[in-house]
């Protein structure tokens, strides 16, 4: 896998997507296990390139894998309608379904005493200072963001991929990968050495 | 006597019933839902043609029950959902619809190779049922390593697992099935409905084993009996709410009545020959709640078969 370059975002759903194992047909037998998961949590688009090692003797269980790029996080001014009005902004939100969210996130930045609730999706901000950076920072409040859905998605994942007796388990998790590994017995350095060989393969 | 599944309306099922009853067969399990019934039953051999003729009147279905009357755990390291729902729920219902009383255990601490074990608790609740079906992994290797679990383990225990492996590689089971291993989506395909044909097959097979290893010492009362007469002569058993007040094993039964409270009603159950119900069973505390459990004694013991 040399020819995959590091940092290369721009990859196909599972492009890359291999168990080793010494036990083939286990090996084999667990890849429709991983697959049957990432369905079940929507997670095959969002995964690039995943590879998994599984010693079973050991016993351990390695698994790296690579996000791929994901959708654009939404702010408040991609949600909802800013205006001004006597007493400040009226922050009305278009979007139903983050109305709550876009409430709840001005009620812990402004305090809830602060805010003039006029409809179930609708407050009004009282204006302190410069009026356009106040209006710049409202807009900026994020309001969803798919990267922090999917990680805990990959996380409720990888706790469901790892046989289940596996309790000791190290993990790294950031935007753009992920590495795991499980094991019965205190993490061992060469599994650490396998799990940097599988990552380096991916390009991660 | 031949076990069958008879599924049909509520119209008109207690003909069927009182006919099985009157040719000397026993209703095992009777299950209304709604306007259906669903009854697993116990025919002589010789009436089969007449229950066959009857099952025709009333536009039901009789299919064979290869493992009525008989108890079966279905054991899985845990509860959680790496081994469950699909894979353990799917052969779980599988093995109802041939019949047999299937129970699902959960171990506490099953999970792992190095780290596995079962309690005793767990190994008592086993040894209740008539066979035990272990649901193991994808690797040979944990497969072998943890038959360890099977050594206090006193009935026949079948083992699934993901690799064709041959019984004689895994010690302390009575046959292995591969192809099924640890399976994340529900049992659908042809294959796979097949692997569970041949579960069904080899936990058919080892109780008739068993059957005949209680036939060379005759049971003192037939289970079905012991089953009749207590619905006959305890009442209360009507008021239990479980689908199963009594369950059968094939060499005794689980009553679902507070061990301490009912012990003694159940032992003064007496049956036509005079014969009193404590003195041809073992009356034991089951592990299961507070259930009574029935070990029927043999033969040898009693000195007499009624």
């Amino acid at each position: 896998m040399s020819d995959i370059a590091a940092g290369d975002l721009t990859m196909e759903p599972l492009e890359v997507f291999t168990v080793d194992s010494e036990d083939e047909e286990g090996a084999e037998k667990y890849k429709e296990v991983i697959t049957d998961i990432l369905m079940d949590l929507n997670l095959v688009r969002a995964i690039g390139r995943l590879k998994v090692y599984v010693d079973p003797k050991a016993p351990v269980f390695i698994i790296v894998g690579l996000f791929r790029p994901g959708l654009a996080r939404l702010t408040l001014g991609d949600v909802a309608d800013i205006s001004s009005v006597n007493e400040g902004l009226l922050v009305s939100v278009r979007e139903e379904q983050y109305s709550s969210k876009a409430i709840g996130r001005l009620w812990s930045k402004y305090g809830r005493e602060n805010l003039v609730q006029t409809d179930r999706a609708a407050v009004i901000v009282p204006v302190k200072g410069d009026f356009e950076k106040q209006l710049d920072d409202v807009s900026a409040i994020v309001v969803y963001d798919p990267q922090e859905e999917l990680k805990k998605n990959v996380i409720d994942a990888l706790l469901r991929i790892t046989p289940e007796g596996f309790r000791v388990r190290k993990h790294f998790i950031d935007q753009h990968m992920l590495a795991f590994i499980a094991s019965e017995d205190p993490i061992k350095p060469e599994w650490l050495e396998i799990c940097r060989n599988l990552r380096s393969s991916i390009g991660a | 006597m031949e076990p069958f599944i008879w599924t049909g309306g509520l119209y008109k099922h207690e003909e069927f019933e009182e006919l099985v009853e009157d040719m000397g067969g026993y209703i095992l399990q009777k299950n209304v839902l709604q306007s259906d019934v669903i009854m697993v039953i116990l025919v002589p051999n010789a009436d089969i043609p007449v229950i066959e003729a009857k099952n025709k009147e009333l536009l039901g279905k009789l299919v064979k029950a290869p493992l009525a009357g008989a108890e079966v755990a279905v054991i899985t390291p845990t509860l959680a959902y790496q081994h469950l729902p699909h894979l353990a729920c799917d052969i779980a219902e599988y093995l109802r619809r041939s019949g047999s009383k299937t129970n699902m255990i959960g171990l506490a601490r099953g999970v792992g190779r190095r780290v596995a074990q079962l309690t005793a608790k767990e190994i008592d609740l086993i040894n209740e049922h008539d066979a035990a079906l272990f649901l193991y992994g994808n690797f040979k290797d944990c497969i072998i390593e943890k038959t360890k679990l099977f050594r206090d383990i006193e009935v026949p225990i079948v083992v699934t697992g993901g690799p064709a492996l041959q019984t004689s590689e895994v010690p302390g089971c009575e046959a292995y099935i591969g192809g099924l291993g640890r399976v994340m989506h529900r049992l659908r395909q042809k294959e796979e409905t097949e692997i569970m044909d041949r579960i069904v097959a080899a936990i058919g097979k080892v109780l008739d084993e068993r059957r005949a290893e209680f036939d060379k010492d005759q049971l003192s009362v037939s289970p079905p009996r012991l089953k009749a007469e207590i619905e006959k002569q305890v009442p209360d058993i009507q008021d239990v709410i479980s689908p199963t007040p009594v369950t059968l094993n094939l060499n005794g039964a689980r009553i679902k009545l507070d061990y301490e409270k009912y012990k003694d009603v159940i032992g003064d159950v007496k049956f036509d020959e005079g014969i009193y119900l404590r003195e041809v069973c073992d009356i034991k505390p089951s592990r299961m709640k507070d259930f009574i459990l029935l070990r029927i004694k043999p033969k040898s013991e009693t000195g007499f078969v009624i």
